[in-house]
């Protein structure tokens, strides 16, 4: 768990880091959109291998955590090898598609469940989403509503996550 | 990482964990499917619990176990269960 947090937290970093090194001149926007993507797919599979460990639905954690980590390797070689163009347009898919199926398999929270597992699973999440309507729609303005809404459901799942974890 | 290798070595503790993908199970309900005395499984199961493969849970009088792998380790049993064993059924009956 605590190394989970540990990569979790330094990947986190890397976006930013990699905006400051634009800014400053020292990379241009593709590779600066290689990074981000590189970076979302290993927190795919940050997330994915920890997902069982840290158990935070009632049920099919492995099935999750197994799809996050192979569309987190999917999204990683395509950023590595893929036009940037191509990579986009298969990340958007794979995304959708791994959305589509967290939304399915979704279980109810563990009793117990580990906040920091459940933070660390929803801002992925969030992060995801946000990436998959970057590369479908580029940065609409209506995207200030899906943060909104997704702030909310954030909200409301994190404290059904505290209450679960009283009640342990 | 060590104590997971560890923990994978064995192959009645790989059973284990084969045995708990199906789902949780009781002591008692594990260990009726080995022919080892209740201290040597208990020895088994701390192996396998300080490794963080297994999370144990008391409920009323037994101890219940549920596998906690992570994807890695998951892929790291499965692959071991695929080599592991055979290896070890070669050396069986190599050495009849």
């Amino acid at each position: 768990m605590k190394k989970a947090l540990i990569f979790f937290s330094a990947l986190l970093a890397i976006p930013v880091a990699v905006d400051v090194a634009r800014r400053l001149g020292w990379i241009d926007g593709f590779a600066e959109k290689r990074a981000i993507g590189l970076v979302i797919g290993a927190m795919a599979i940050v997330v994915g291998n920890y997902l069982p460990k840290m158990r935070v639905f009632q049920a099919r954690n492995r099935v999750l955590g197994w799809i996050l980590v192979i569309a987190g390797s999917a999204y990683v070689a395509l950023f590595v090898i893929a036009p940037l163009a191509l990579a986009r347009q298969a990340a958007a898919m794979i995304g959708v598609a791994v959305i589509v199926i967290t939304a399915i398999a979704w279980q109810p929270l563990r009793r117990g469940v580990n906040q920091t597992a459940l933070a660390m699973a929803l801002t992925f999440l969030y992060l995801l989403s946000t990436a998959v309507i970057v590369y479908l729609f580029g940065t609409p303005h209506w995207t200030e509503w899906f943060h909104a809404a997704f702030f909310a459901a954030y909200a409301v799942l994190y404290a059904l996550g505290e209450k679960q974890c009283l009640r342990n | 990482m060590s104590l997971v290798f560890k923990a994978l070595s064995d192959p009645t503790r790989r059973h284990v964990l084969e045995l708990l993908r199906s789902g949780p199970l009781s002591a008692g309900e594990l260990a009726d499917h080995f022919d080892v005395s209740k201290p040597t499984m208990s020895a088994h199961f701390a192996v396998l619990r300080e490794a963080g493969l297994i999370a144990s849970e008391k409920q009323g009088k037994s101890v219940v176990y549920e596998l906690q792998l992570s994807v890695l380790e998951d892929a790291l049993l499965s692959f071991a269960k695929a080599f592991g064993w055979k290896l070890q059924e070669t050396k069986r009956t190599a050495f009849r």
